[in-house]
């Protein structure tokens, strides 16, 4: 196989290929290596790359398969961490200078994970500064590119997460998800971003936004490369008062949907949305329908309860950073950040309450809807990419003033209520706009009934198209060098 | 929502940072926003938000 080829692969053809010794670790690490260096420039992919370390643990890598020995799934495979996943002895600065110089001791509890699976670990990924926007668009490392349009957004937070995928640099990355931030960017690149049940996977050592709404999710090419990712990563973390012990079970194998009741919301989801994007998406619920799906309409009462408490509920955010906003507070790239995270000092305590309690109500009502359906579906982001100094975006008939700080919430206003109620919920690429960009389609499902989500997401990848992996991987990677 | 003024003063009589008028300008945008939706939650009667919750799947929260 030649680099591009081999770049070409999916995450567990990689790792069984390196398995069975059709290739060693040492040539798919090198060709992301390479590849991760002709693409940075024109990319910006990553805060830090370390191609030394990577191709030393490769090596190793082959030389313990050599003597009959593998260290687990992803034995011997390219990955990287977005920057505020803390991996020990290499600097974690969240894409701030806040942080710069900040290196942990120790790694994330999910990073040991991963590594304990074998992966061979590229480097970190850009970000949106502490993860608190949903662009990526950042003026202290340098945004992120998309690879499909290097002067559009990534999306974010995890933007240098999707762009090493959609790039075919690494075969799965990490980013966290605290509104969105997952599944914005694999959105907006046009990939396969899953954030699981809260809970299932540790925060431990994921530099968080909030204890609640925080979920560190894979970002891959397909849903079945999403699974095995769980799979390593979600295991029981004793450190985390948030991790739950909680078996995945296995995800059912379906021909077809029959037997699916797939809920479409009436209300929220579908308002104010690009009119390419609502049609891409009805598209999907039309050939899921066609596969046998039946199709249950649904209003949530709660929306307006959950809109108001979000946004207090979140508060917790401050307590992180309040050293940080009294010593450093100039230091924030994005001054907006510093601004709104220091608002929050002044809530009433009653307010915060109030949030709390509001939570289970919403919560509650989410998990009564499942009784009648098994997933909802819904556009993940209400638009495709856009050009990252654009001042003015028009989505449906509303127009928005980028330059506003709170303006990339946008992009979560899908994602975010996920976050809120701590549900599995999985976005994939669902065609291109007439602008040949990427449309996202996001599906939903019960808390902790992943696998069942992942089953029926497997089925409607191969409905969209996107069943293998795309030509395109290749192909963007080839136009992003040439840039 | 609050004037400038107004914030100083709940500043003054809470948190109590002190923090110059350049600064306090900048927060009062994301401060009113909050306290915009803490006016709107107020609304709502949440006297009987469940004190544990149940998912489908058997765990409990």
């Amino acid at each position: 196989m030649n680099p591009e080829e081999i770049r070409s692969l999916t995450l567990i053809d990689v790792a069984k290929a390196i398995r069975e010794r059709e290739l060693t670790s040492v040539e798919v690490t090198q060709a992301a290596v390479d590849h991760a260096a002709a693409t940075e420039e024109a990319l910006k992919t990553f805060v830090y790359f370390d191609p030394e370390a990577a191709l030393q643990r490769a090596a190793e890598a082959d030389a313990a398969l050599a003597a009959g020995t593998t260290w687990g799934p992803l034995h011997g495979v390219p990955v990287a961490f977005k920057d505020n996943l803390d991996t020990a002895g290499i600097p974690t600065e969240c894409g701030s200078p806040v942080l710069k110089g900040r290196v942990p001791t120790e790694n994330a509890h999910v990073v040991d994970q991963v590594l304990g699976a074998g992966a061979v670990a590229l480097g970190k990924l850009n970000m949106h500064e502490f993860a608190s926007g949903g662009t990526s668009i950042n003026h202290y490392t340098g945004s992120p590119r998309n690879p499909w349009a290097p002067d559009h957004i990534t999306g974010g937070s995890s933007g240098g997460s999707s762009t090493a995928i959609v790039a075919g640099i690494a075969y799965a990355t990490l980013g966290t998800d605290a509104g969105g931030s997952v599944r914005i960017p694999a959105s907006i690149c046009g990939h396969v971003g899953l954030k699981q049940t809260h809970g299932l996977v540790s925060n431990r050592g994921s530099v968080f936004n909030t204890w609640s709404g925080d979920h560190v999710g894979p970002h891959t090419k397909t849903v079945a490369d999403a699974e095995l990712m769980l799979r390593v990563m979600a295991v029981h973390d004793p450190r985390d008062s948030t991790s739950v012990d909680h078996p995945l079970g296995a995800m059912p194998a379906m021909s077809d949907l029959s037997g699916v009741r797939v809920g479409v919301p009436l209300t929220y989801f579908f308002d104010d949305i690009d009119p390419e994007v609502e049609a891409g998406v009805r598209d999907v619920i039309a050939k899921m329908q066609a596969a046998g799906a039946t199709i249950v309409p649904f209003e949530l009462k709660t929306i307006e309860l959950m809109m108001a408490a979000r946004m207090l509920t979140s508060a917790d955010a401050y307590v992180y950073h309040a050293k940080l906003l009294e010593e450093r507070g100039e230091l924030y790239a994005e001054q907006a950040i510093r601004f709104r995270l220091m608002a929050t000092q002044y809530l009433r305590a009653e307010d915060y309450a109030r949030s709390i309690r509001a939570r289970r109500v919403v919560i509650s009502e989410f998990v009564s809807l499942f009784d009648d359906i098994d997933v909802f579906v819904a556009p993940t982001t209400p638009t495709t990419a856009y050009p990252i100094d654009a001042t003015e975006l028009t989505v449906g008939s509303t127009t928005i003033d980028l330059t506003q700080p709170m303006a990339s919430g946008l992009l979560a206003r899908n994602t975010s209520p996920l976050n809120y109620t701590g549900q599995p919920s999985i976005s994939l690429p669902a065609g291109l706009s007439s602008k040949g960009l990427p449309i996202g389609v996001m599906l939903t499902g019960a808390h902790f009934e992943d696998m069942k989500l992942l089953g029926i997401a497997r089925v409607v990848e191969r409905l969209i198209g996107y069943d293998e992996v795309a030509p395109w991987f290749a192909e963007r990677a080839v136009v992003a060098t040439a840039s | 929502m609050l004037t400038l003024e107004e914030f100083k003063q709940l500043d003054a009589l809470t948190v109590r940072r002190g923090y110059p008028d350049s600064v306090m300008e900048q927060i009062l945008p994301f401060y009113n926003l909050m306290r915009e939706a803490s006016e709107k939650l107020r609304q709502f009667d949440l006297a009987d938000a469940p004190p544990a919750l149940v998912y489908r799947a058997g765990s409990v929260k």
